[in-house]
């Protein structure tokens, strides 16, 4: 409450030592919240989520309206969506580096102008309240690995893409080129709302940081080629060619992840937060036997890790399901060069077997901000910070899986903060 | 009706297939070339008249020339075998002016002229005032003639005249210009002797000029 | 001495709202045939004439800066109807989409980021191929043969995209990654294109210009000109195969028309065509090849509550009759080099028309020459109402004296009033 007679400037430069000292390992004065949102803003203000997928102003009145309801510390991720045009963006990487960073094209525009495979959508073949949802696809043989593994570049614009995106399907003809012509200005229009959307956060007092994109090489084959199953498979039956396929894509990927923060001086002295944060999602590895995970998985991933943190970069890793069995190949990357993000790994764990070698990012289970009683939130809030907040170097999200859950009770995520406000505090 | 008056007709009508046939013959039955080329030149005369009427128009004109530079070249080797050249009845440097690079007009000019029995020596477009001036030190035409479609143009003519005037080459040349956007205000800006919006205009004006001077 | 254009210009400084519903009244009753209270003065631009305030290669490629120079000549020369287009000739883009009436209409012009993203050999501009002060110049090309003329005609959209757009555009030519980046760019291209405009309409607003909805048509015919066989190579081809010429330019009307109607959901009043084989077409080849068509374009749209606005390039006056052939109000005829006065006769009551005064005369003639010529046309043209008086070509050049320029406007406002 006392927050609120601050002005935003002096809400900005308090928010960006805390969320700076939490990111070099260091203890601010409290433990930061960085939030990230799917479809709760929609529901908070009421819009369907079609709409919201849909409609850039909606879109940005609502996740506005959350950041100034309530307190968090820095602009996370909030998207309207799921991602469809990885596929184009690293086709992109070698000779259209602009475009090739073109990367939060999650809307649905796009999915309506690309008729992509990978993903549907509400209001489109979903109901106008389901959230989009990334189900990928096999679009791509066993037989084509080579072809891949040769140059992944020429195979993924000229197979793949015809094969993904239904509007591409024939690359040279009328509809291909008005796709693309409408993907391009879409892309222009989503930028400059996105571009407003953080310079009206910015104006709450909310510091603003560069923020690139990166991938687990093997994900990309699952998500994008080969679809999860085939891939699993693929792993047993065809081991070398899935690994002559890696050991071409992996290069390929950490260029293109580079791309997406490459930044010239003058755009990144805009940014209060100086040092980019590249969020690699990841999907495969809770599926993955251990050997298996540090061959086909963990290695070529550490290679785009590593190379990031070569170029200065925090590498803000995303891991989804439970992370526990490998948690030690996080101790292989230098100490405090990673933010790791855990959905279900219990970060009590996390704490004994990592300490503060990396950045520690995570919340409550999500169900507890959708069925429980704020005063419950509060206590299992409290508890958590006060279990894994030391040695340094936490980060709250909220919940574990996307952040916000967006059936979150807003006064649930009020306790939360509340919860933050007195438990997170560093003495 | 002879043989010539056919031909010559066959242009007018602008019957390509007629005209070339008819060249054809007459050159397998070994009439002189010569002849043929001399033709061409009253067929080009008799354009720029049906063009003053209005009876032709730029598009027939186009065909027209296609048609005549066809004939041209197909009497050119029999000429080189015979160890003939044509009489030629003048010469002509031309160019698109400077700023501008549109050559439709020019080109039609070119053929025009060319089968009316002109030497002529293309400059191409976007021709700067210091190479017409050497152009003309070079191959002392008679005529120079200079093309523009955009406005922009008609000061590059000036500018272009301007220095045909300053390497006192003024009073060996005469100046034509021409182009869609030309008309007596851009001649009398500009400094030339003669202005044109079409090919056939311009060629009729230039070959007056040459009988003048003969 | 404060002149009749310094109070315009003052005036619409002051109340721009109320000085842009009094232009665009004058012109609509113009364009109803009737008489407004003054003759109305309209200023084309693709750029050139902007040249007096900027370098030409920082106007076509900044649209900042051409916002600016647009606002400064509007401020310097005020009209009644301003409209300013720094962009190339690009119907063909709108056809390639013409099934995609959301894009069609965005990338109707050619604008220098355009041409930087597709590398077209149809235009050559500023600072690229040309010096930097030179206005981009529209080239086009054959890209097509004669012997294609059939698979044209079997499929004109698919041929244009699969076939012209990658003969024609460098960075088109190639199948994958290069060819999704320059469509993709193209479209961020076409939007910022659009943006500007929406910019220098906010921009010109408020300095009272009022802003005409338009859409755009084309004549078949010139299409293949212009994008497919070039013009020389058209005029060739009616001789040779005008049956193929002619089935070709069939199938072209109904996607002229397409992109024309993309528009009409927002509300677009008026079509802009330009000619341009018209003047060199015999009536013969004009009226079997050339008229029917953009005829059935004209009168498509009016059906459609979209009136014409067609650039009469060249010398008009042979086919002037044909216009007559339209329903009464169609829409305005803009002519070139076609003497006015004939025209005036021809079509009064019938067409409105607009034009009148000479590039070469604003270029060259003294501002008291142009105070006469204007007064002279005035009194022979404007009774009856249903004209505008225009610079009878698209392009000032930024060569024309400024003096020049506000004499053409000084006489407007002093010898333009209609009595009543």
């Amino acid at each position: 409450m006392i927050e609120k007679e601050k002005t935003p400037e002096e809400l900005l430069s308090e928010r960006r030592d805390r969320f700076e000292k939490a990111l070099k390992g260091l203890r601010p004065d409290r433990v930061p919240f960085l939030p990230l949102f799917h479809y709760f803003p929609a529901k908070y203000v009421g819009l369907s989520y079609a709409e919201y997928s849909l409609d850039y102003q909606k879109f940005s009145g609502a996740v506005l309206r959350v950041y100034q309801d309530f307190d968090f510390d820095a602009v996370g991720l909030a998207l309207p969506g799921a991602a469809m045009t990885l596929p184009l963006n690293i086709i992109f990487t070698k000779t259209h580096p602009d475009l090739a960073v073109n990367i939060f094209t999650i809307a649905r525009a796009f999915h309506d102008i690309l008729m992509d495979k990978y993903t549907k959508w509400p209001g489109r073949e979903l109901s106008p309240n389901a959230p989009a949802q990334f189900l990928g696809g096999r679009f791509m043989d066993v037989e084509e690995y080579d072809e891949l593994a040769r140059d992944p570049i020429s195979f993924i614009a000229m197979k793949i893409i015809p094969r993904a995106y239904g509007a591409l399907k024939e690359p040279a003809s009328p509809e291909a080129y008005g796709a693309l012509i409408k993907f391009g200005s879409e892309s222009s229009k989503f930028a400059s709302a996105f571009m407003d959307l953080m310079i009206n956060l910015r104006k709450l007092g909310y510091p603003i940081y560069p923020i690139g994109l990166g991938y687990a090489p093997l994900d990309f084959i699952a998500d994008y080629l080969r679809h999860v199953t085939h891939t699993l498979t693929d792993l047993y039956r065809y081991p070398s060619r899935v690994k002559a396929a890696l050991d071409s894509l992996t290069p390929l990927i950490s260029e293109w992840s580079r791309i997406t923060i490459s930044l010239p001086p003058e755009a990144l002295a805009s940014f209060d937060v100086k040092t980019p944060l590249v969020f690699i999602p990841l999907h495969l590895n809770e599926m993955l036997s251990p050997k298996l995970f540090k061959e086909f998985y963990w290695e070529p991933l550490k290679k785009v890790v590593v190379d990031l943190i070569n170029s200065r970069a925090i590498p803000w890793i995303f891991f989804e399901g439970d992370y526990t069995p490998f948690l030690e190949t996080l101790l292989e990357l230098p100490k405090g060069s990673v933010v790791a993000y855990f959905e279900r790994t219990d970060l009590r764990k996390v704490r004994r077997v990592l300490g503060d070698h990396v950045i520690v990012m995570g919340g409550l289970p999500p169900s507890l901000y959708i069925l429980g009683a704020p005063e419950k939130v509060y206590e299992e809030t409290c508890r958590l910070l006060n279990e894994v907040k030391e040695p340094g170097g936490f980060i709250f999200s909220g919940s574990g899986v996307s952040g916000v859950p967006d059936e979150a009770r807003p006064e649930n995520l009020r306790a939360a903060i509340n919860a933050l406000n007195k438990c997170g505090v560093y003495q | 009706m002879s043989i010539s008056e056919a031909f010559i007709n066959s242009i007018l009508e602008l019957d390509e297939r007629r005209a070339i046939e008819l060249a054809r013959v007459r050159i397998s039955e070994g009439e002189d070339p010569l002849k043929i080329l001399e033709e061409l030149k009253t067929a080009a005369e008799k354009i720029g008249e049906k063009y003053e009427r209005g009876e032709f128009f730029i598009a027939d004109l186009v065909m027209a020339g296609e048609i005549m530079k066809e004939i041209s070249e197909l009497v050119r080797p029999r000429l080189r075998e015979l160890g003939k050249t044509r009489e030629l009845i003048g010469r002509l440097v031309i160019g698109t002016v400077e700023g501008d690079i549109h050559d439709i007009g020019k080109n039609i000019v070119v053929t025009m002229a060319e089968a009316a029995g002109f030497e002529v020596i293309d400059l191409g477009v976007d021709v700067p005032p210091w190479k017409f001036v050497e152009a003309i030190k070079q191959y002392k035409p008679d005529i120079v003639g200079m093309s523009c479609l955009i406005t922009i143009g008609i000061e590059s003519m000036k500018k272009t005249v301007d220095a045909i005037k300053e390497a006192g080459l003024r009073d060996k040349v005469r100046i034509i210009i021409g182009g869609g956007r030309v008309d007596e205000y851009a001649k009398e800006y500009s400094g030339a002797d003669a202005w044109t919006n079409d090919a056939a205009t311009g060629v009729k004006k230039m070959m007056e000029w040459m009988r003048e001077k003969r | 001495m404060k002149e009749l254009v310094d109070e315009v210009r003052e005036r619409q400084l002051k109340e721009p709202e109320a000085i842009a519903s009094e232009r665009l009244r004058r012109f609509e009753e113009a364009v109803e045939l009737k008489e407004p209270d003054r003759v109305p003065l309209m200023f084309f631009t693709c750029g050139h004439l902007l040249g007096k305030y900027y370098k030409l290669s920082e106007i076509y490629f900044n649209y900042d800066v051409a916002k600016k120079a647009v606002s400064r000549a509007f401020q310097d020369f005020p009209s009644d109807i301003f409209i300013a287009v720094p962009a190339a000739e690009g119907f063909i883009l709108s056809l390639a989409f013409s099934n995609h009436p959301d894009l069609a209409p965005f990338v109707r012009f050619l604008t220098g980021p355009m041409h930087d993203v597709l590398g077209d050999k149809y235009t050559k501009w500023p600072g690229r191929e040309l010096s930097e002060d030179k206005p981009f110049q529209f080239i086009g090309g054959e890209f097509m043969s004669p012997e294609e003329y059939g698979k044209f005609t079997e499929d004109p959209v698919g041929f244009i995209n699969e076939v012209l757009l990658p003969r024609v555009c460098v960075n088109l030519s190639k199948p994958g990654a290069a060819r999704y980046a320059t469509l993709a760019k193209l479209g961020m291209a076409a939007k910022d294109y659009f943006n500007a405009l929406i910019g220098m309409g906010i921009e010109l607003a408020k300095l009272g210009a009022p802003s005409l909805s338009v859409t755009f048509a084309y004549t078949p015919l010139d299409i293949i000109g212009d994008f497919l066989r070039h013009p020389t190579h058209v005029m060739i081809d009616l001789r040779r195969y005008p049956d193929k010429v002619k089935q070709a330019t069939e199938v072209l009307v109904e996607p002229i028309i397409k992109v024309a109607l993309a528009l009409k959901p927002v509300g677009a009043k008026y079509a802009f065509i330009p000619l341009h084989l018209n003047e060199m077409l015999s009536p013969k080849l004009f009226k079997e090849f050339y008229w029917p068509y953009l005829k059935k374009v004209i009168v498509e749209l009016y059906n459609n509550g979209i009136k014409s606005f067609v650039l009469f390039e060249g010398d008009h006056t042979p086919h002037l009759e044909t216009v007559l052939e339209l329903p009464k109000g169609w829409g305005i005829g803009v002519f070139e080099r076609a003497d006015i006065r004939r025209v005036r006769k021809v079509l009064k009551g019938h067409t409105c028309i607009a034009g009148g005064v000479p590039v070469s005369l604003l270029q060259q003639a003294t501002p008291e020459k142009i105070d006469s010529y204007v007064r002279e046309l005035i009194r022979d043209v404007a009774p009856e109402g249903g004209f505008v008086i225009s610079p009878s070509v698209a392009e000032i050049a930024a060569e024309v004296p400024n003096a020049n320029l506000r004499a053409l406007i000084n006489a407007v406002l002093k010898y333009g009033e209609y009595r009543r």
